[in-house]
């Protein structure tokens, strides 16, 4: 499975200033997810309308349709098609977050071996302030490698209004550090806030080969442990190397002979080869979300599969419409290809009441009556003739009345009908919103 | 035996629990996970348990998911759905009395709910206690997780945050199961250099990471991801099986996309009339599951198929002994090459099992079956298990690395959802200040320190932003995160400035009442 790439990739500076070596800009982000989540109207429509034809009450009781609109994701947290939840309100309504808090903070963490988030917490007023200092009008992040000395590893040139970015570094299993600030008209760098160091993580395999085993009890626990080797335990003498020096691990449990070093080149080249790590097999799933791409996937290839098919036997033009319209693994469309569509099927209600105590059948089937003795029960009515007997008994059993309710449908089809309603709304999920 | 089987299993939910609602449509998370999930685990455990097997299995129950299950008020509300969803198959089972093809399937959906309802009820509606029966008889590892299912790479920037989500689990996993837990599910097996040192003080002796976690471990591990290997402060890290992953999780192998299996949308919620079906709609007018579904996942064939439980169960058996003999077989290649056994570890969401995939706790009853009973190369375990008997590992720094999309925190950290990060910074920063100023408290102030060390906890939750990235209910992950860092706010500001508001504070501690026992002085 390939993986998406939508991270903000580096783009040249557009600012006057001449471009500095290692000086990129990267894309801003976009305004705070919760920031803007007000419903648009709908467009009104502009055609003139005919006046509706007055439809009975009765027949617009049934069957409404949800109110929201419909997607398909598939999780744990899924409940059906796009969850429109109440919304929640506090116990006293507490406005909104504020836009920031004006503590001057900088904020650095490595997000993968490549990219780093970049946040700072000025108010609007400070930013302007620095703003206006600056020759550029906009601040400027310094990514420095390791410590915040010497020469910067990068600038980034961001948005007068933006308070975070995403930093391209290209550098993994390497600490930065973000520096934020700007440079005055006489060129001067003036720093705004560090923050505190962060870790890209490595993306292969370490060249070091060397191998140390320790021994860990699991029954003791590492408070004894540490308790054993205090005296020597320091921060750059780690547990078990302490362990190992006071000889405590062989103590407590003497390192077997199969760990004591003799490996083969053979031995590792075989074993890599059961867990190599190459492109293909680098699918980074694991979340139950996943599957719904999995399947999304499978869906594109069977109903690609569907659309050849369809496609010789003249019941489908290919290309007209993508082959993902062809059918739906999620229950929903399958009316796009033709744009008409129509299901009809039908129910029988059969109610009635009785002396709340008594024992009532229908069909041969036990049935629970309601407080008031009245009940209801539908049933799905294909074609054919059917008898539905149904008994009521007396609490005494001293009584009973039957009925025998005899029915018949025959339906004549003209056209493609389907039986079952299947909302057109049920949407396979977008990729990218698929972790 | 050659080598060993580590299956674990992550069972989790947020905590979503609105006492100010009637009825609430997230918190059917909850419901739904029980009756298709955690339920139908515990009943599959307990025929192990009755005929004598010798099981091992692993199980990941995040302190929210314990917390919830242990909540009267949705105890009370999921015995509530239970009766309607018994309900509704009844009227199924009568109304598909003269269709030939679903009344066996409402048959079956009334059979196995009230099945359920029996085993919730067996179990004094205490699924946390069932549970650890089967870890009081040796039969499951029940391991913790960060108390809110933070992200923990991202708050390496603030320790005292990360180690209060670590010590409030360990101290809420203790309330739950009477020991310390042993094992830690890492939140979407990120890991992140520093994590060790708080799980060291929490005696907390390994954890999980996807496969580059230790592969890419410096020095580089001698067995790669067959034996776990030491961090230097000596807990261990064992690497997730990429091959048993893909047989479960890839689009051409994958066993959950079997079309005989049966379809996870296709409920009768959106096929039936609105009237008959709404009572049963967690949030009427809006149609969603029902958890009735009557139609197989099928494949290319424009009507979707009617679900044959038999032949899905069939199919369930033969992936498993697919995925038997596939670990047979790759245990004992690694075993010819290794001086030692190899282990073998397989995690999965447990919510994948039932909930998604409905067949999924049959396929891993016939699998630990089949391992009991068919095969001699390796045996289960629990990681812990292999410890006590393998207390001698390699030494090295596992990789930073999670088991998202693309192996990190993109899914986490996006223009999505990183507003986020940039509130929460300010408000752990203030919880801290809040822990080292109030060291001798009692009374009010206590209860409001409290209160803001739960609502920093919950904004924390790594659920939210992965809500907002994947879009399925991004109003409400939003609105929850903005309520808690909100709730902070004011308790900050009451706590820093003003007075604490008793009223409002006791309505609050009502509707977020997660770790009652939380102790705010972990920030310190």
């Amino acid at each position: 499975m390939k993986s998406k790439k939508s991270s903000p990739k580096p783009k040249i500076a557009t600012s006057d200033e001449p471009q500095k070596a290692g000086i990129t800009t990267a894309k801003k982000t976009s305004t705070p997810a919760g920031a803007n989540l007000k419903n648009v109207p709908a467009k009104a429509s502009s055609k003139p309308r005919r006046p509706a034809p007055k439809i009975p009450p009765a027949l617009l009781e049934s069957d409404q349709p949800a109110q929201t609109s419909l997607s398909g994701p598939g999780s744990r947290y899924a409940l059906g098609p796009k969850a429109a939840s109440v919304p929640v309100s506090g116990p006293i309504d507490l406005g909104d977050l504020p836009e920031s808090y004006g503590t001057q903070q900088v904020l650095a963490a490595a997000r993968d071996p490549h990219w780093l988030y970049v946040s700072w917490d000025l108010s609007k007023e400070q930013l302007r302030a620095y703003n206006a200092k600056s020759v550029h009008g906009h601040l400027v992040v310094r990514i420095h490698l390791h410590q915040p000395h010497g020469a910067p590893h990068s600038e980034v040139h961001v948005h007068p209004e933006s308070r975070n970015w995403f930093v391209y570094v290209g550098r993994a299993a390497t600490r930065f550090v973000a520096e934020l600030g700007f440079y005055r008209p006489e060129g001067k760098w003036n720093s705004i806030g560090l923050s505190k160091s962060t870790f890209t993580p490595p993306d292969n395999l370490s060249e070091d080969t060397s191998v140390e085993f320790a021994t860990l009890p699991g029954g003791v626990s590492f408070q004894e442990l540490i308790g054993m080797v205090k005296e020597v335990l320091s921060e750059n003498v780690s547990l078990v190397e302490a362990l190992r020096e006071q000889q405590i691990d062989n103590e407590i449990h003497p390192l077997p002979k199969d760990s004591s070093g003799h490996w083969t080149v053979e031995q590792a080249a075989a074993l890599e080869k059961m867990v190599s790590m190459d492109s293909m097999r680098r699918v980074w799933i694991g979340s139950l979300e996943i599957t719904e791409l999995i399947r999304r996937k499978m869906f594109e290839e069977t109903s690609s599969i569907a659309a050849a098919e369809l496609a010789k036997r003249g019941q489908f033009a290919v290309g007209a419409v993508g082959p993902s319209s062809i059918t739906s693994p999620f229950g929903g469309a399958v009316e796009k290809g033709k744009g008409f569509w129509f299901n009809v099927n039908a129910e029988l209600i059969v109610y009635g009441s009785t002396e709340p105590d008594a024992a009532v059948s229908v069909g041969g089937r036990a049935i629970k009556l309601r407080p008031d003795g009245s009940f209801s029960y539908r049933f799905s009515l294909p074609d054919g003739n059917y008898e539905l007997p149904a008994l009521a008994i007396s609490a005494a059993g001293d009584d009973q009345r039957q009925a025998r309710l005899q029915f018949s449908r025959r339906t004549e089809y003209r056209g493609d009908v389907g039986t079952h309603r299947q909302d057109k709304r049920l949407k396979t999920p977008h990729p990218n919103n698929v972790a | 035996m050659s080598g060993y089987l580590a299956l674990v299993l992550h069972a989790h939910l947020p905590f979503v629990r609105h006492p100010e609602h009637e009825r609430f449509l997230e918190e059917n998370w909850l419901f739904e996970a029980i009756t298709e999930t955690y339920i139908p685990l515990i009943q599959v455990m307990d025929g192990w348990l009755r005929e004598g097997m010798e099981t091992r299995l692993t199980l990941t129950l995040t302190p929210t998911l314990c917390s919830m299950l242990l909540d009267p008020l949705l105890q009370e509300r999921y015995a509530s759905y239970l009766h309607g969803l018994i309900e509704l198959a009844e009227k199924e089972t009568h109304r598909t009395h003269w269709d030939d093809a679903l009344r066996p399937l409402a048959e079956m959906y009334l059979q196995r709910f009230l099945l359920v309802r029996e085993t919730y009820f067996a179990y004094g509606s205490n699924l946390v206690g069932a549970f650890r029966k089967f870890q009081e008889q040796g039969k499951l590892e029940i391991i913790t997780c960060a108390a809110t299912h933070a992200l923990l790479p991202l708050l390496e920037n603030h320790p005292e945050s990360l180690r209060a989500q670590i010590l409030v689990a360990r101290d809420h996993y203790r309330s739950c199961f009477g020991c310390d837990p042993r094992g830690i599910w890492l939140p979407e097996c990120a890991y992140v250099e520093g994590v060790e040192q708080v799980l060291q003080e929490a005696n907390i002796r390994w954890f999980v990471t996807d496969t580059h976690g230790v592969l890419h471990a410096r020095p580089r591990p001698r067995y790669g991801i067959f034996a776990p290997i030491f961090t230097p402060n000596g807990i261990a890290a064992f690497g997730r099986d990429l091959d048993s992953a893909k047989q479960v999780w890839s689009r051409h192998e994958g066993y959950p996309g079997d079309p005989r299996y049966r379809d996870f949308y296709r409920d009768i919620a959106f096929d039936l009339d609105y009237d008959y079906i709404k009572p049963y709609l967690p949030a009427p007018p809006q149609r969603s599951f029902t958890g009735i579904k009557y139609h197989r996942i099928s494949g290319p064939a424009v009507e979707k198929e009617i679900y044959n439980p038999a032949e899905a169960q069939q199919t369930a058996a033969d992936h498993a002994e697919h995925f038997l003999r596939s670990r047979v077989q790759q245990i004992d290649e690694a075993a010819r090459i290794m001086d030692r056994p190899p282990v073998v570890l397989s995690p999965y969401d447990a919510e994948l099992f039932g909930h998604w995939w409905y067949e999924g706790p049959q396929f891993i009853d016939y699998l630990i079956r089949k391992a009991y009973y068919d095969q001699q190369t390796f045996r289960l375990i629990t990681p812990h298990e292999y410890l006590k008997m393998h207390p001698t590992q390699q030494v090295a720094r596992p990789a930073s690395s999670s088991w998202g999309e693309e192996g990190y925190w993109k899914v986490w950290l996006n223009e999505t959802n990183e507003w986020i990060y940039r509130h929460l910074a300010i408000a752990q920063e203030r919880m801290t200040q809040l822990a080292r100023r109030f060291t001798v408290v009692d009374g009010l102030i206590e209860r409001a320190l409290k209160q803001a060390a739960r609502e920093i906890l919950l904004a924390q939750a790594s659920d939210w932003p992965f809500i907002l990235r994947t879009g399925t209910s991004p109003e409400y992950a939003c609105k929850r995160v903005k309520d808690h860092l909100l709730r902070f706010i004011a308790l900050h500001e009451q706590l820093t400035s003003t007075q604490v508001d008793e009223r409002w504070l006791t309505q609050i501690e009502a509707i977020d009442n997660i770790f009652p026992d939380v102790n705010y002085r972990y920030w310190a």
